[in-house]
């Protein structure tokens, strides 16, 4: 079984294969790279592209809905080689088609999951083979760290997960195995770097000092000591507010419930419940979003939560600025629906989440 | 040099003529360029030609029109601006010119 990438080609969407997915990105940066020169580039560009959409469509067929790795590297094999615009005429070129992504064999060692020999998710594999220590070592280290910390290193194990990539063309394995680690040059390379934040650092530092008592200072007047805390001095919840609280309370977990869903869809299929993120779009950044869009949707429902406690805004008060918030939230979606085709597919797609995660 | 060293040139160097008599004949897009050269020795690729194709519209030789197709997004469609086709004329006239020398010179008169 392979993973599958939905990806954005020229405004049509396209389920690809991980490692065909890699190819495809490196022959477009190669492409780009080429052209970078050229006034036309974008346009060049968004041709290669609907080229590349047509032949993927020509593989596909109604019982055919995904274009496996092997068939996209015969498409870049017919596409041949971009060149730029010095010897922009040239048939029958014999020889070396440059597909992958132009790389310095020399360059550095980098970071990356190695799939061969992977427990999980290869991070554990990735760092054995970064630091050139056994793989068990490494396993038995991140174990004993996840139990020192309680548990914050198995968050730190699917930060990676997610933001390193795997190893998967010639050039993203020779970068991984690399050449050999040296201390010496890791050494060098951070002092480096410590010279040069200490001197930017001093007056960031003071920056930071200044915000931070500024915003502590507008914290404490806005909402001072009362969050999650009974003040006998105020008034009790009214029952308007503790009858809301359950209903707040399950909304809140299905919104988190779907939330985790996205954040899985996201990272297998580069999509949004079948909604497409652009090309070169990071997943990382997603994630991101994600997470914020989450806090701004629960946010309100926290604030009739904290209302319970004897907040000085409280009580009927806070019901009220949610459900103006809630409505502004349905209208902004509404909007969206009406005036982005890309929200109204995401929409659209929306019924299809059970599938997405239960039947692929 | 070998023989292919020699001849690559050559082809590449008429590559831009060959495009050019093709969308003089018919109003084409890529595919249709690229199916007319590949049983030819000018055989050529999508990554060749899109950027010939935007530097001959650069230099004002060809133009496009979008068309629809019945199988997937519109299509650009070629053709050849004035000073294209007065462009052709010249290089068909010069490459008689060409094929005449050829055949002239190194015959026993």
């Amino acid at each position: 079984m392979n993973k599958v990438i939905t990806i954005n080609l020229n405004g049509n969407a396209y389920q690809i294969e991980e490692r065909g997915y890699d190819s495809l990105l490196g022959y477009l940066d190669t492409a780009e790279a080429q052209l970078k020169d050229n006034p036309d580039r974008a346009e060049i560009m968004s041709d290669l592209e609907q080229a590349i959409a047509e032949k993927c469509r020509n593989f596909l067929s109604p019982q055919k809905t995904v274009v496996t790795s092997a068939e996209i590297d015969q498409i870049i094999k017919e596409m041949g080689p971009v060149e730029g615009d010095a010897e922009a005429s040239g048939a029958k070129q014999s020889g070396a088609a440059s597909t992958g992504r132009a790389q310095d064999p020399k360059g550095p060692k980098r970071l990356f999951r190695i799939r061969e020999g992977k427990q999980i998710e290869g991070v554990c594999m990735g760092l054995a083979v970064y630091f050139g220590l056994d793989v068990t070592i490494v396993r038995l280290i991140f174990v004993a760290l996840a139990i020192a910390s309680g548990g914050i290193a198995i968050g730190g194990y699917l930060i990676m997960a997610v933001v390193v990539p795997f190893a998967d063309t010639a050039e993203q394995q020779a970068a991984a195995y690399g050449t050999q680690f040296n201390a010496q040059e890791v050494i060098d390379q951070a002092k480096e770097h410590y010279a040069s934040f200490k001197k930017d650092g001093e007056k960031w530092k003071q920056q930071a000092k200044e915000k931070k008592e500024e915003w502590q200072k507008s914290w404490r007047q806005t909402f001072g000591s009362h969050r999650y805390r009974w003040r006998p001095g105020y008034p009790p919840p009214s029952p308007l507010v503790g009858g809301l609280l359950p209903i707040f309370g399950i909304l809140v977990g299905i919104l988190s419930i779907v939330w985790i869903f996205a954040i899985i869809s996201v990272i297998n299929t580069h999509a949004i419940f079948g909604w497409p993120l652009p090309l070169r779009f990071p997943v990382w950044a997603a994630i991101l979003i994600l997470v914020i869009l989450l806090n701004i949707v629960t946010g309100p429902f926290k604030y009739v939560r904290n209302a319970r406690y004897g907040h000085p805004y409280g009580g009927i008060v806070a019901v009220w600025t949610s459900m103006a918030w809630m409505a502004f939230l349905i209208f902004i979606s509404w909007f969206a629906y009406t005036h982005s085709p890309e929200v109204r597919t995401f929409l659209q797609n929306l019924p299809n989440v059970w599938d997405e995660i239960f039947h692929r | 040099m070998s023989i292919e060293g020699k001849l690559g040139p050559i082809r590449k160097g008429l590559l831009e003529f060959l495009i050019l008599r093709i969308i003089s004949a018919d109003k084409v897009y890529v595919a249709d360029m690229l199916k007319l050269l590949g049983n030819t020795e000018f055989a050529t690729q999508e990554g060749t030609l899109y950027p010939l194709l935007s530097k001959m519209r650069r230099e004002n030789l060809v133009d496009y029109e979008w068309r629809e197709s019945e199988t997937g997004p519109p299509r650009k469609y070629y053709s050849l601006t004035a000073k294209g086709r007065s462009q052709l004329t010249d290089l068909n006239e010069y490459w008689k010119l060409i094929n005449d020398t050829i055949s002239d010179l190194g015959n026993k008169q």
